[in-house]
């Protein structure tokens, strides 16, 4: 016997669930079913007779235009049935219902008082958008994760010669990255950087291009960023005669081959060479060092040249630790390594040891200090905006109080009342909140544009989820702040009291006199030591300003040129060029004198090197006798206006034939030759074993060659005929605003060869500014702060005063009534307000004291306890207390006695 | 009014609805006759949150039918107005005959 098997039963379409269950909830018990069955058919019934979508819509339609009587049922709490009469309008309380109904009120109780609202929406909009602001400037630079796979096995690496030169963060020579690269063990894998700044020609004009030079491993295994078109370089490009292959970003990419595809495989010229295009990176692509690259090269490497000793350090390092293996793990590897190397290598290495960080923290470390600082700040601005709006809310309250009273007979128990009052708070914070959020979109974007140039990670600010979640939390705590107290003691009216004519009012209100004068204390207090903090930046950054550079930075222009070694092969070549290039400019209007400099002043690029005195024992094993120096042109000096004090500085005939001379600075004179004169001995750059000596003919002052704060250090210059270079920079002196002669420059050097490209074309006055950049920054934004809170601190002492006034009439015109003179009452007024600053004036500059501690570290030529900074601020606020509460007096002044007395 | 309670105006045409039809009305029945006769835009379940109203107040009856598969097993509830539903509705009747009368309501102009 056969069976046939079963149908299945077809599963029936069923209505949408959410909106089943939104009707289960808010449906009465007693008519949830047939309800529910009678939708269920209706449902059935359009899915036959139409579709799926029409039955949804139908179905849900249904739900809408039942909510409104569904919420008197409330959504499934157990209700509280209360009715109140109100006017006119019946209401079954429950709880949804009841916050729902002071939502509703609190909106309208907005718009009925629009000026009100719009100054506590304002303040609150401006205060809460600053910090969040800030905040994602914070987040994307200090606590967001790097865009990388696993960011928090990324380590930077410098080579640690603090025992030798005390410099903890040095550069690396290659035999000892190569020996820490085969720690494989601790490390996937190591990899090195370098600037590279090649000129791109053949793709319109030359133009010189920011680029760096990598090894291969470095964005496959230790950024472990795949490009995004063609591949990676792979372990053979790096062979010495491999083919010249580049990798470069997307931004390149849509500039110069607007996004075709076929670019892979295509060539382009760089320094004259010819370089194949294998990959592109992703856009929005930034490795942690040179994030404005657009090209990648690598290093090709010759274990053998020269170039390669182990005493020449001229990379940058970058990690990345196996999975598993801990920092203090690596870093006693590397401790472990080092010794080794010391030992076999005493010469090169002695004293010199691995350091290890993590990149995040490594990358930031400067920025930290600052940005706390700022965020610190902003906090305060947005407390003392709190205690304004808490003041507000506080004054309008005494006009509430009849409101109020009646509410309360009607029934509105304390709570009741309590949470009215907290929703109108909460509804004004959330209008706050939403304008903070658009203030923060306008703000963050100009925080990022005003940040100095190569701030670390400034490109992964972003205003996001994360913020949003800032700002929501910055509105909860300003409402809070400035909610629970009005609300506290609204909800404690004393009936008989407020619902007497002429009563004296909320009883419960005169003890809110004295948190209302603490919340003032207070406000002055924080308002003090932002203006405190802002005048010790204001003042650190005149003290910058004024530092005596060496040399005389008005009026001059610079621009940086790479001579290709495909067209300047030799020393003669590049001499010459320039040679031709200073004539040609000279000759330019406008230029009053010109030299160029291997390294111009406060741009970064310094290079070092090994010394020698002739005479002198040599330095032993682990002791450092180096000495940064730089190549000019005889003119150099004098366009700068470097005093050469002793000797003489270069002159024409100092060139190839002439006998090798250099001249050294006073900290080099200073600390090789204390006792004697140092102009015609020599010294040696070349090395122990074959030296060449050079005449020192000539001292220079010191020069803020690496930074307007940092001190002086060893230098010496050669002559540019003498040592000629291919990356070179022209300064030029001229009359008037140098910004005018950038074309006419540029076309002389299009002439003398139009297939070169000068870059970092700026005024040294610019480079002064930009070195000091990150003190400019957190200046503005501190005087910014300060000036808005000394503002808001000053209305709302002014506001409490005039309160006061108000409060105290009949006590005023008693007191007139009994005699006392118009002086004595402004006196008395005025003295009030002024013990009032005075005393947030004392605890602000404890406070100060103790917080200003944490910017030490961004200050220069005056200390963070500088007394005159916290007397001049103290006296400013009690001055402006004493002024603010003149109005106030005033009216206390012209108050009739008899007016107030007769409404007793 | 023995209530004390008049008839909200949702309640008086439900009510009206209700008495529209005969002894089988359930909430769908009195949902569509509502919509045919006036064009009214009205929702199920307000329909019954307002008979379950009425219910308490004692103007309507209810009974429960059977459940049915196409209705996802749910039962069904029938309605009928009660003898003081019917007096309600003679009160409101009433009232508003009395409030009406006398009222002139202005002829509707067309804009030109």
């Amino acid at each position: 016997m056969n069976h046939r098997p079963r149908p299945r039963p077809r599963l029936r379409p069923r209505p949408p669930r959410l909106a089943e269950w939104l009707l289960a909830r808010s449906l009465p018990r007693d008519v949830r079913e047939p309800t529910l069955g009678d939708l269920a058919e209706g449902f059935l019934h359009m899915l036959r007779r139409h579709d799926r979508l029409a039955a949804e819509t139908w179905y849900w339609r249904q739900v809408r235009g039942s909510l409104n009587p569904m919420v008197r049922w409330s959504f499934g709490f157990r209700s509280i049935r209360r009715k109140v009469h109100w006017g006119g309008a019946r209401l079954r309380g429950n709880i949804m219902q009841s916050i729902l109904q002071d939502i509703r009120y609190g909106l309208r109780a907005a718009v009925k008082n629009l000026g009100f609202t719009l100054v506590v929406v304002m303040t609150l909009g401006l205060g809460i958008g600053a910090n969040t602001a800030i905040f994602s400037v914070v987040d994307g630079i200090l606590l967001r994760p790097l865009p990388y796979p696993n960011p928090e096995q990324l380590v930077t690496v410098w080579a640690d010669y603090s025992v030798r030169s005390g410099r903890l963060r040095e550069w690396f020579s290659y035999p000892n990255f190569h020996d820490l690269r085969q720690e494989t063990e601790v490390f996937e894998e190591v990899g090195i950087w370098s600037d590279w700044n090649p000129t791109l020609t053949g793709l319109g004009s030359a133009e010189l291009v920011t680029g760096g030079l990598l090894s291969a491993g470095m964005f496959s295994k230790v950024l472990r960023i795949p490009p995004v078109m063609g591949r990676s370089f792979v372990p053979d490009d790096d062979k010495p005669n491999a083919p010249d292959v580049v990798l470069i970003s997307h931004g390149f990419w849509t500039r110069h081959f607007g996004g075709d595809h076929s670019v892979i495989g295509q060539s382009i010229s760089l320094n004259g060479v010819s370089n194949t295009i294998v990959g592109v990176m992703p856009a929005g692509f930034r490795p942690p060092f040179v994030p404005n690259a657009e090209l990648w090269k690598l290093f090709q490497m010759d274990m053998t040249t020269p170039n390669l000793s182990r005493g020449t350090a001229f990379l940058r390092a970058l990690a990345r630790i196996r999975d598993g293996v801990t920092l203090e793990t690596a870093r006693a590897r590397a401790t472990a390594l080092a010794s080794r190397l010391e030992a076999e290598y005493p010469r090169a290495n002695t004293g010199v040891g691995y350091v290890i960080f993590p990149l995040r923290s490594d990358l930031v470390r400067q920025s930290r200090a600052p940005l706390w600082v700022l965020l610190g700040a902003v906090g305060f601005v947005l407390l003392i905006a709190c205690v304004n709006v808490a003041n507000l809310l506080l004054a309008r309250m005494t006009s509430r109080q009849t409101e109020l009273a009646v509410r309360a007979a009607l029934g509105a128990g304390g709570n009741r009342l309590l949470r009215q009052l907290f929703t109108e708070s909460a509804v004004l914070a959330a209008l706050g909140g939403a304008v903070g959020f658009a203030v923060a979109f306008v703000g963050t974007d100009a925080l990022v544009a005003l940040a100095p140039s190569g701030t670390p990670r400034i490109a992964d600010v972003t205003v996001d989820l994360r913020i949003l979640l800032f700002a929501g939390g910055a509105t909860a705590l300003a409402m809070f702040l400035f909610g629970l107290l009005p609300a506290l003691r609204g909800s404690r009216v004393d009936l008989h009291d407020a619902l007497k004519v002429g009563g004296r009012g909320m009883g419960a209100l005169s003890t809110g006199r004295a948190i209302g004068n603490s919340l003032v204390i207070g406000q002055v207090a924080l308002a003090l030591i932002l203006l405190v903090g802002a005048g010790l930046m204001i003042r650190s950054l005149r003290e910058l300003n004024a530092v005596d550079l060496g040399f005389e930075p008005a009026g001059m222009l610079t621009m940086t040129l790479n001579l290709p070694q495909v067209r300047y092969p030799d020393r003669v070549a590049r001499a010459d060029f320039f040679n031709r290039l200073e004539t040609r400019l000279s000759g330019l209007p406008g230029v009053e004198s010109l030299g160029s400099v291997s390294v111009v002043p406060l741009s970064g690029n310094n290079s070092d090197v090994d010394f020698y005195i002739e005479g002198r024992s040599l330095p032993g094993v682990g002791e450092e006798q180096t000495v940064w120096y730089r190549r000019v042109t005889p003119t150099y000096f004098e366009t700068m206006g470097i005093r050469v004090i002793r000797g003489r500085g270069f002159t024409p005939s100092d060139d190839r034939q002439a006998p090798p001379v250099t001249v050294i600075n006073q900290t080099l004179a200073d600390r090789f030759f204390p006792d004697d004169d140092p102009i015609g001995k020599r010294i040696s750059v070349n090395g122990s074993q074959n030296p060449v000596w050079r005449e020192i003919v000539g001292v220079a002052e010191d020069i803020k060659n690496f930074g307007i704060q940092g001190g002086s250090r060893d230098a010496t210059y050669f002559p540019f005929a003498q040592l000629p270079t291919s990356f070179m920079a022209v300064v030029l002196r001229t009359a008037g605003d140098p910004t005018t002669l950038i074309p006419a420059v540029r076309n002389a050097i299009a002439e003398l060869d139009p297939n070169l490209a000068a870059s970092n074309v700026t005024t040294l006055d610019a480079m002064v500014q930009a070195s000091l950049g990150s003190e400019r920054f957190v200046t503005l934004l501190l005087t910014l702060f300060a000036a808005v809170a000394f503002v808001l601190a000053t209305v709302g002492l002014y506001g409490v005063v005039s309160y006061g006034v108000t409060r105290r009439r009949r006590e005023m015109g008693l007191r007139v009534a009994l005699g006392a003179a118009h002086g004595d009452i402004r006196k008395l007024i005025i003295g009030n307000s002024v013990m009032l600053a005075g005393a947030g004036v004392a605890v602000g500059i404890v406070g100060g004291l103790l917080l200003t501690r944490v910017m030490s570290g961004l200050l220069f030529g005056v200390r963070a306890t500088d007394p005159v900074t916290f007397g001049v601020t103290a006296v400013l606020l009690t001055c402006v207390a004493a002024l603010a509460s003149a109005l106030p007096a005033q009216r206390a002044v012209k108050i009739d006695p008899m007016a107030v007395l007769k409404n007793e | 009014m023995a209530r004390g309670d008049h008839l909200g105006e949702f309640e008086l045409v439900v009510l009206l609805g209700l008495a529209r039809l005969d002894d089988e009305a359930y909430g769908m029945t009195v949902f569509e006759e509502i919509e045919r006769v006036t064009g009214r835009d009205l929702s199920i379940p307000a329909v019954y949150v307002t008979l379950s109203r009425l219910e308490k107040k004692g103007y309507v009856d209810s009974r429960t039918g059977d459940a049915t598969a196409e209705r996802g097993g749910r039962a069904k509830k029938f309605y009928r107005i009660t003898e003081n539903g019917e007096t309600a509705l003679r009160a409101s009747q009433e009232m508003l005959d009395r409030l009406w009368s006398g009222v002139r309501t202005r002829e509707a102009t067309s804009n030109s």
